[in-house]
């Protein structure tokens, strides 16, 4: 399974200490839904993720990270 | 704890009255002699009919009362939101209570193969749609509690 990571943590105290639920409120989900995320055991949809990423003022590549090492259906490129 | 999943235990709480309910009535009912006859069986489904209304009333009442209490708990006002990770777990507790129900429903058939009565039969129906309802709303919380 691909394994995603997040910075969502430290953007919100880089954001005047935002709280999971003013950002779950920006975000129009619940505080259950952003912790999940933050604690990786909640992968968003492609939609909720730039809506995470634009209340932050941040790309998509700032706030989520693909770490392809721990994808065990990665298939080498075939050349 | 989010309004869904608060949900999910209101619904699982009402789920145990109502069998309990229906267990003890139709139970009760049956050594009575009450579902004997020609006409047992339409005894017993208007009997079926009458506790699922019940079982709705319950399920109301349950879940009003759930939500008077976490406000006096949390003294917050309980949220509403129902969102992407709720709808998802509300998929996965459809997926499982299908198969559960239908796997009860299978081993009702298999019993009517093996000599089961049309009454006990129809009482299977009954469980396996409890059995459904019960695993649905399990898998549910499960998911919640991993943090879906």
């Amino acid at each position: 399974m691909a394994r995603i990571s997040n910075t969502i943590r430290r953007l919100r105290f880089d954001a005047g200490e935002m709280t999971q639920k003013e950002l779950a409120a920006r975000c129009g989900v619940t505080r259950q839904t952003i912790n999940a995320i933050e604690a990786g055991k909640y992968a968003p949809t492609l939609e909720l993720a730039f809506r995470i990423a634009h209340c932050f003022g941040q790309p998509l590549e700032a706030v989520f990270q693909y770490d392809p090492e721990a994808d065990s259906c990665r298939k080498e490129p075939t050349s | 704890m989010s309004f869904s999943e608060r949900t999910v235990w209101a619904e699982i709480m009402a789920s145990l009255i109502f069998i309990a309910l229906v267990v003890w009535y139709i139970q009760t009912s049956y050594v009575a002699g009450a579902f004997d006859g020609p006409e047992g069986l339409q005894r017993w489904a208007r009997t079926v009919l009458v506790l699922i209304v019940i079982g709705i009333v319950v399920a109301i009442v349950v879940s009003v009362i759930m939500a008077i209490a976490y406000r006096m708990i949390t003294g917050e006002d309980p949220d509403d939101l129902v969102d992407e990770r709720d709808r998802q777990i509300a998929a996965l507790g459809w997926k499982v209570s299908t198969i559960a129900t239908g796997i009860g429903i299978v081993g009702m058939v298999i019993g009517l193969a093996l000599g089961l009565s049309a009454l006990a039969a129809f009482n299977a129906v009954l469980a396996a749609c409890a059995l459904g309802d019960i695993s649905g709303n399990a898998a549910k919380l499960i998911a919640y509690r991993r943090g879906g």
